[in-house]
């Protein structure tokens, strides 16, 4: 570092151009680095977030219902059981509820469920 | 950064809040060096600076939703580094004295590292508004009239206070590197 001009600057006698010297030498040195793992460590701590990407429960879902409407649609429903509960409802108008059904229902609920959730979560994030 | 290929912290903001966690670390990576730095100068120990600096950025991620866009990110952030930090330094009892940040000259091998000791010890050793001013002045994030703003005064009076900043830490570079000619300019 150049002592006559730190001098100048000491002794207020110092002119701009010396002055955007002598700020040009401290910016360059000036600052301190933070650790290299400075980052990480952040990110480490940051809360999980849910993203607006669709999410592999929500795909499923998708999935599950696009299957289902092929299948209805070319009636390639082959398990007798659900075959039963659709014939079921449309003669009676009214669910019985078989063991497949009730399987079928509880997986959707707990899809749901998750779905609910991970929109919970958001909301109290932003909030 | 204001380059126009790289993308505005605002355009990353909106990718935070669209759940897109590496447009934050986007934001962590381009803004660590300011936050440690604001956070230093007032806690003036580094290992406490960067944790507050880190917390700082935990609460922007969680309070990102409150964030207006009035101002530019950095201005509001500013503020949550200041307030941890400030927070951080009431709860510990530190000293606000430099004595962990004073040098050993004697140790300084290169040329490079002396200047930047001799810079960042010299600013320590000045008193809290004048190292805040310099600080925000040399990290240059903002111009005059911002760091008015944020110290809550005039662009005027932040212009006289940076130069006399500048004369004091010019002493104080002088008084650390053990020059007689600071007894000349000290009278």
């Amino acid at each position: 570092m150049d002592r006559k001009l730190i001098e100048q600057i000491a002794k207020g006698e110092a002119d701009d151009l010396m002055m955007n010297q002598f700020d040009e030498l401290n910016f360059s040195h000036f600052s301190k680095e933070p650790s290299m793992d400075f980052t990480k460590k952040v990110m480490s701590s940051l809360p999980r977030r849910a993203s607006k990407t669709l999410s592999y429960q929500t795909w499923g879902i998708i999935v599950g219902f696009i299957l289902a409407g092929v299948l209805w649609s070319i009636e390639g429903f082959t398990l007798p059981d659900l075959t039963y509960a659709f014939d079921y409802f449309g003669f009676n108008k009214s669910f019985e509820m078989t063991g497949m059904l009730k399987g079928f229902m509880m997986i959707n609920a707990l899809l749901v469920l998750l779905l609910i959730d991970r929109a919970l979560q958001r909301r109290r994030l932003f909030s | 950064m204001h380059q126009s290929n790289v993308i505005s912290d605002d355009r990353l903001i909106d990718e935070v809040l669209a759940g897109d966690q590496k447009a934050f670390e986007t934001l962590v990576n381009r803004h660590k060096r300011f936050a440690f730095n604001v956070a230093f100068n007032i806690l003036r120990v580094e290992e406490e600076a960067e944790e507050a600096a880190q917390d700082a950025f935990m609460k922007a991620y969680k309070n990102l939703l409150r964030f207006d866009r009035k101002s530019k990110f950095t201005t509001w952030f500013y503020r949550i580094v200041t307030n941890e930090s400030l927070s951080r330094r009431r709860k510990k009892k530190l000293d606000q004295d430099p004595i962990e940040s004073a040098i050993n000259m004697g140790e300084m091998d290169t040329d490079a590292n002396e200047n930047k000791q001799l810079v960042n010890t010299a600013i320590t050793h000045l008193n809290e508004k004048d190292a805040e001013l310099l600080t925000l002045f040399y990290l240059r994030e903002f111009n005059l009239e911002e760091i008015a703003e944020l110290v809550e005064s005039t662009s005027n009076t932040v212009k006289v206070g940076i130069h006399r900043a500048r004369q004091r830490m010019a002493k104080k570079m002088l008084e650390l590197l053990g020059d007689e000619v600071y007894e000349l300019v000290k009278e």
